[in-house]
């Protein structure tokens, strides 16, 4: 399961202190989104921009209104669904 | 937690195989826009990177991102959850139920006083609900309704002072029907469906013809493909059937949640191009600085390499025909090969040729074809190519070079946790692969099956290096 923000953050702080974020995190197209810890050599010339489009850019398919999704399932951002805590009687 | 966790699976987003991005409120691959036919609402979608990147790491260590790798999103069962989600909600209690959450989801309110409100006017609830409960009481096939913002727009606050929540429910029940409508999806579910295709995987082109011309055709789940390199190819998917990028990248909008009014597709070409033009730029990944290489072994298996795998794989990507091959003569699973017939493809040209899409036009040459073979892919970036074949049927190399009864007749998928020696993934994850099931043959393909064990050891460290 994918681990908590707090957790990834503070790791990836610590790769990157110990000199091995050249490893893990790209250049060229990083920009803001260092942490995402992908290879910036597959992806030359994407702006971060493009990066952030390709991640996160719509293609026409948005078809669940966000909170139809948070009735049906978890509210988004999912950090502010946790902190929720609905009953589940509900 | 929403009114139906049990077909979510918890709140976490790798239950369905999302990546969470830790520098977006949504996972990899989520969009969202303003949708005027679901009321001018913020909605969420799809995009290329749910199915196309892939995370992938050694034991113990952070994995690393891959752009173009085949992700462990299970898009037929996020789908599949939200659509009996919406077919629960289409009955009185399941409305009730979800009525009470969307109310809480619009803002902070007494999660008591809301669920009292609700109760209230239970017997109006199911009124509304049993007089129409598809939403499609008004509306011709195939069209949108028109819905009430100010209706989908009400509070906790207003709830808890007594507003009326008929219009709601009416306008909730609309609002599954364009997203059904815009899914293809008919309100009645099929009494049998498939089996589950896991991560990682789905059954594209059965799901589009079946939901676009009401066809059903051969169940046969197949891997995403890999998106990188792509650009040097002529044709692309498992059998090499279409040869538009864009023609390809529309097809995934219309499949994913665009929808088709009066043969009018509503999505902005202009969004699609831009995925499509990145797509085309991508290139393999190489094999990750200080995992365990053997240079040595890599030498020794250059000729493995050309005896056993270059005389398919290597030849010209440009060819239509050059790297495509009889499923017979291969051994592998044949039903994917079958399965986007010549009917498929009259279907799907005359889509393409009769579909508007303001600004698309689709150029001389059809971009579908039936070729009835698979085609041999680019070996570049094969270390992260786990699970291997077409129908993600063997877990590792070391078991693709090896005769086919060696291989397992089940395994896990879904770790991002990867094992260099016998590159793949290790046998661990959330779905259970079981090669009996239909589509999921893991036989044939046993090139290198003659290799020693110290020579397959060889290649794949030759393997690891394109």
């Amino acid at each position: 399961m994918i681990p908590g923000r707090t957790f990834r953050s503070v790791a990836c702080a610590l790769c990157l202190a110990l000199g091995l974020g050249s490893l893990i995190f790209g250049t060229s197209a990083e920009g803001g989104a260092a942490s995402r810890r992908i290879d910036s050599s597959q992806i030359p010339t994407w702006s971060p921009d493009d990066l952030e489009f390709f991640l996160h850019g719509s293609m026409g398919t948005e078809v669940i209104p966000v909170r139809v999704f948070g009735g049906l399932w978890v509210p988004f951002p999912i950090s502010s669904a946790v902190s929720m805590s609905l009953p589940l009687a509900l | 937690m929403g009114a139906f966790p049990d077909l979510f699976g918890g709140v976490d987003v790798a239950a369905f195989g999302l990546i969470d991005d830790e520098a977006s409120d949504f996972p990899i691959g989520v969009s969202s826009a303003v949708v005027q036919h679901l009321g001018g609402v913020s909605a969420i979608g799809v995009n290329c990177a749910s199915c196309h990147l892939g995370e992938v790491g050694l034991p113990g260590k952070p994995p690393i991102r891959v752009v173009g790798m085949t992700s462990h999103f299970d898009a037929e069962a996020f789908f599949g959850a939200v659509t009996v989600a919406m077919l629960r909600s289409a009955e009185p209690n399941g409305m009730m139920r979800f009525l009470k959450h969307y109310v809480l989801a619009g803002g902070l309110g007494d999660v008591g006083a809301v669920e009292a409100s609700v109760n209230r006017q239970i017997d109006k609830i199911d009124s509304v609900v049993r007089n129409n409960p598809f939403g499609s009481v008004g509306i011709k096939p195939g069209q949108l309704h028109k819905l009430d913002s100010a209706a989908l727009a009400i509070t906790p606050a207003e709830v808890i002072g007594g507003a009326d929540l008929a219009p709601t429910v009416r306008a909730l029940l609309r609002t599954f029907y364009n997203m059904r409508t815009a899914l293809h999806l008919p309100a009645v579910l099929p009494s049998e469906l498939p089996p589950p295709g896991g991560p990682g995987r789905n059954n594209a082109f059965g799901l589009l013809s079946q939901s676009l011309f009401g066809v059903a055709i051969t169940h046969a789940p197949v891997k995403f493909g890999l998106v990188w390199n792509v650009a040097e190819r002529g044709w692309v998917h498992w059998d090499g059937n279409t040869q538009q990028p864009i023609a390809r990248n529309l097809a995934a909008s219309l499949g994913l949640g665009a929808p088709i009014v009066d043969n009018r597709a509503l999505l902005d070409l202009a969004l699609v191009q831009r995925h499509t033009a990145l797509t085309e730029m991508i290139r393999a990944p190489t094999y990750p600085r200080g995992w365990p290489l053997d240079t040595a072994a890599a030498k020794r298996a250059a000729a493995h390499y050309q005896r056993h795998c270059a005389v398919c794989h290597d030849v010209e990507s440009k060819d239509p025909q050059a790297r495509l091959h009889n499923p017979f003569v291969i051994g592998t699973d044949i039903r994917r090969a079958r399965q986007f017939d010549r009917r498929q493809e009259a279907l799907h040209d005359k889509l393409f040729r009769t579909l508007r899409i303001s600004g698309y036009t689709q150029g001389e040459a059809p971009p579908f074809r039936a070729t009835g073979k698979y085609w041999a892919v680019d070996l570049a970036g094969v270390w992260a190519r786990s699970p291997y074949l077409h129908n993600g049927s063997v877990r590792t190399m070391w078991e693709l070079l090896s005769p086919a009864k060696n291989r397992a007749q089940t395994f896990w998928r879904g770790t991002s946790v990867y094992d260099p020696q016998h590159m793949g993934f290790v046998d661990d994850g959330s779905f259970r692969f079981d090669v009996s099931v239909p589509g999921n043959s893991n036989a044939g393909h046993e090139y290198g099956a003659d290799l020693a064990d110290n020579e397959r050891r060889d290649l794949i460290e030759y393997l690891k290096t394109l």
